[in-house]
């Protein structure tokens, strides 16, 4: 299976290649919240898509009223990718799905208003709601289901969320599809923006964001001792997946090939992962087994890395197990330490970042990480992108509830149509 | 690489026409109705709004585990007390928790609302608006810690996999009226390709509460009928006006056909077929004359290696929409329409209402009971079909009928199908 298209939207910019130039740059996509006045909130800075046109990607009426913020992201993403795989002949639109993570339905403060009206001022619900679109456009599956519109895709259609392993898990689904047939082209990957007033005040209760607000663009650092938790970023990752022998036929320029999707289910506690990283290492190895490879195969690990205590250590451990020595002798970055965390988009956009540095034989760094936390001992790419012949690359998500997901990519056929 | 077939062996149901699958059928078979008046703000006034609620049950003698609950909203609950009955229907299994899986097609919104309460009265201005600033100092005290996991749109998926031991694959599927089916369909995947040999899968909503009524009524989608509450919601009848909103959940069990024989377990039915499309127009616009669902009936026909002249029952969504049945009616004539046999439809929202996120399971849980009782349930209040409508419809009461082969189709706001193929099963 081929990855023939890929569109991104990020705080590192506003295309895929411009997020890929600064991630090579080892640029931080943090600053002070601008969304609204976050002056009285605990934690007072994120992830931001900055110099975002919306309208751009709104023009039909119906996009106006239906698209919120992160699926106007997908979209444009959507859009990207799909100019990127550069169909010649539109293809058969019953052959085509579009299966996305999307952002957990965010409430907007004027829909606080409108459920205050209903629940405790007892309005009635004929008259509580002042705009019939909010509902489906906080709905997450509205953004999916109005992409395919855009696409004109007529194949399946799902949204997923398994919460930061969303983007991860929809692209291991739409896989699925392909190779089983029911659809010769998928347009996958995930969207979202949980910055906004109570996205950050919710994660901000159970102490997962990091509160560093003196220093914002040195506060997602992933495997340093001094990390306090993850950065809200937002955004859409999204790739084009198509079958190979289809994207051969069709003469479509190559990126890599999707070798192998792996998901667990931890069954342990629903913000914790284990401290063994039992879930994470069987999403790792079902990945690998599923991609027919061994894992002294892989030459280069995106890792979650989110940049809370918890996950960077149990993230490290999981991959010693399956790695075993091998763990000590391949490169592994976060590139949520530029990017943030874009939750359901995240997995999305690092599939994005991974394929790319596979094509360019460039390793995005990890940057902020320091001081070595005793614990994270592997080769995590500090500070500068290196240079490394991928030739196969693992992303790794893991979600909150224990839902775990991992692609494995290569850049097989990619060398073969360039004559390599 | 030849799949592996996929049988049903356990059937969890929790809805408005009762608990678990006996009382269900019973209930739907008599063509009894869950739909009834309700005054949703719980006043003095005079009971207005159509909705068909869950049933009452004690949820701590199905779930004995506190703490849990403690973040599992309604719509949680009903998942999981539907998954309880569907394993204990099932009998022992596969105990491996790596060869387990879970699917869940939900609607839930991160927000459990009770929780946000406190901290947007704490925050409101005089005018009654709301900005950051005051959030932020005020109502940021009053959120409590467990707001954001009670509200996770994952938590079911997370609690099933706890209650059951599940660390094989699983899936969290977001959408609306398809996605309790789409989850059966993820799982009917993960088993037929060797990911996991044992699942839970279904759909779960509690939309019979004033916020979705609010949503909904503001969409026009739910009927503003004013008679007898029992005769609101009228799938494919001429005068239909629209849906009532329902509680409720249903989970399966699916299992790989050798597993399932190899410890004697009873089946129910085999699954042999699931499809999915899109009308690809966006929300709220179906296509009228039901092109995509129509290749998504074919798909999931062709997969199961059949043809349409061997469909004997179709449940239909029948959501009881003016465009929404004439897309699905012109769908079906597409598949079904000229063939030799045609099969007979029914559509069971008059009995139980739209459950949305749970309805695909539901209704895949009756496709399944009406493959067992060799028996279609009835359509209730199709007292005179729209002229274009011509099916051969179950109405009023269940009709004994022969089935070998079922299909029950769901649909999404937003123009997605899906369609499962059932089997009945004849022990060879």
């Amino acid at each position: 299976m081929a990855v023939t298209g890929l569109g991104a939207i990020s705080p590192l910019g506003l295309t895929a290649e411009e997020t890929w130039r600064a991630a090579l740059a080892g640029r931080s996509g943090v600053g002070p919240i601008t969304r609204f006045d976050a002056s009285t909130f605990p934690v007072r800075f994120a992830a931001e898509v900055k110099g975002f046109a919306a309208d751009r990607y709104t023009q039909s009426r119906a996009a106006r009223r239906l698209l919120s913020r992160p699926a106007t992201f997908g979209l444009a993403a959507a859009e990207m990718a799909w100019r990127d795989a550069a169909f010649g002949m539109p293809p058969s639109r019953d052959r085509v799905g579009v299966v996305l993570g999307s952002c957990m339905d965010a409430i907007s403060l004027q829909r606080s208003e409108d459920l205050y009206r209903l629940y405790v001022q007892r309005t009635p619900p004929e008259q509580a709601v002042t705009d019939p679109f909010l509902c489906l456009r906080d709905a997450s599956p509205t953004g999916t289901a109005q992409i395919a519109a855009e696409l004109g895709a007529e194949g399946p259609n799902v949204s997923v969320y398994v919460a930061c392993a969303s983007g991860t898990q929809a692209i291991g689904i739409a896989a699925g599809m392909v190779r089983r047939g029911e659809a010769d082209i998928v347009v996958s990957g995930g969207f979202d923006s949980m910055v906004t007033e109570w996205d950050i005040l919710l994660f901000a209760t159970i102490g997962a964001v990091s509160t560093r607000n003196s220093d914002p663009q040195g506060a997602s650092r992933p495997f340093d001792k001094n990390r306090d938790g993850f950065v809200m970023g937002e955004g859409a990752g999204v790739v084009v997946l198509e079958e190979l022998s289809h994207a051969r036929r069709r003469g479509a320029r190559v990126y890599a090939e999707l070798l192998g999707y792996g998901s667990s289910l931890d069954a342990f506690r629903i913000t914790d992962t284990p401290p063994d990283g039992a879930g994470a290492a069987a999403a790792i190895s079902r990945a690998i087994e599923d991609a027919g490879l061994r894992p002294e195969d892989v030459q280069y690990i995106n890792a979650h890395g989110t940049s809370t205590q918890d996950n960077d250590r149990s993230e490290t451990r999981a991959i010693k197990s399956v790695f075993g020595d091998h763990a000590y002798a391949v490169p592994i970055s976060s590139t949520k330490s530029m990017t943030g965390h874009l939750i359901a988009a995240a997995g999305g956009l690092e599939a994005v970042l991974t394929v790319l540095a596979m094509r360019d034989g460039m390793l995005p760094p990890t940057i902020n990480l320091e001081d070595a936390d005793p614990d994270c001992d592997l080769d995590y790419v500090p500070g500068i992108a290196r240079r490394a012949d991928v030739k196969v690359a693992m992303s790794n998500s893991f979600g909150f509830g224990g839902s775990n997901a991992v692609l494995v990519l290569g850049r097989g056929a990619a060398d073969e149509v360039a004559g390599l | 690489m030849s799949k592996r077939r996929v049988v049903v062996t356990g059937l969890g149901l929790v809805t408005p026409l009762g608990m678990g699958a006996a009382e269900f059928w019973s209930a739907l078979a008599e063509g009894r109705s869950a739909v009834t008046r309700v005054d949703l703000l719980d006043s003095a006034e005079a009971p207005r709004h159509l909705v068909a609620r869950g049933p009452q049950f004690d949820i701590r003698s199905l779930v004995p585990d506190r703490k849990l609950l403690r973040i599992m909203p309604d719509s949680d609950r009903y998942a999981l007390a539907a998954a309880r009955l569907a394993v204990d229907g099932a009998g022992e299994c596969i105990h491996v928790p790596e060869r387990r899986g879970a699917f869940v097609g939900t609607r839930k919104e991160l927000m459990a609302y009770e929780m946000l309460r406190d901290a947007t009265a704490a925050s409101l201005d005089e005018e009654g608006h709301l900005n950051s600033v005051r959030l932020g100092k005020l109502g940021f005290p009053q959120v409590p810690p467990l707001a954001l996991v009670t509200g996770m749109p994952n938590g079911c998926l997370f609690a099933l996999s706890v209650l059951h031991s599940i660390r094989g694959s699983g899936a969290n599927l977001i959408g609306s009226g398809e996605i309790g089916l789409a989850a059966i369909g993820a799982a009917f995947r993960a088993i037929q390709q060797g990911q996991v040999e044992w699942a839970l899968a279904g759909g779960q909503d509690a939309g019979a509460n004033q916020w979705d009524y609010a949503d909904l009524h503001a969409l026009g989608l739910l009927s503003e009928w004013s008679g007898d509450p029992s005769q609101a919601v009228k799938p494919f009848d001429r005068h239909r006006d629209g849906f009532v909103l329902g509680d409720g959940a249903a989970v399966v069990v699916l299992e790989e056909l050798g597993s399932a024989l190899n410890r004697g377990a009873t089946i129910l039915a085999e699954l042999s077929g699931y499809a999915e499309s899109c009308d690809a127009r966006g929300v709220l616009q179906l296509d009228p004359d039901g092109g995509a669902l129509a290749r998504g009936i074919q798909a999931a026909l062709c997969q199961a290696g059949l043809s349409p002249d061997e469909v004997g029952y179709v449940n239909a969504s029948g959501v009881a929409t003016a465009i929404g049945d004439r897309s699905e009616a012109r769908a079906l004539n597409l598949v079904f329409g000229g063939g030799q046999h045609s099969p007979v439809v029914s559509g069971i929202k008059g009995a139980i209402g739209h459950l949305m996120a749970a309805s695909g399971a539901v209704e895949f849980g009756a496709t399944v009971l009406a493959l067992h009782h060799q028996m279609a349930p009835p359509t209730l209040n199709l007292s005179e079909p729209d002229p274009e409508f011509q099916f051969d419809f179950v109405r009023s009461r269940a009709r004994e009928v022969e089935i070998r082969t079922a299909i029950t189709i769901s649909r999404g706001i937003g123009g997605q199908n899906a369609v499962a193929v059932l089997r009945r099963w004849e022990s060879q």
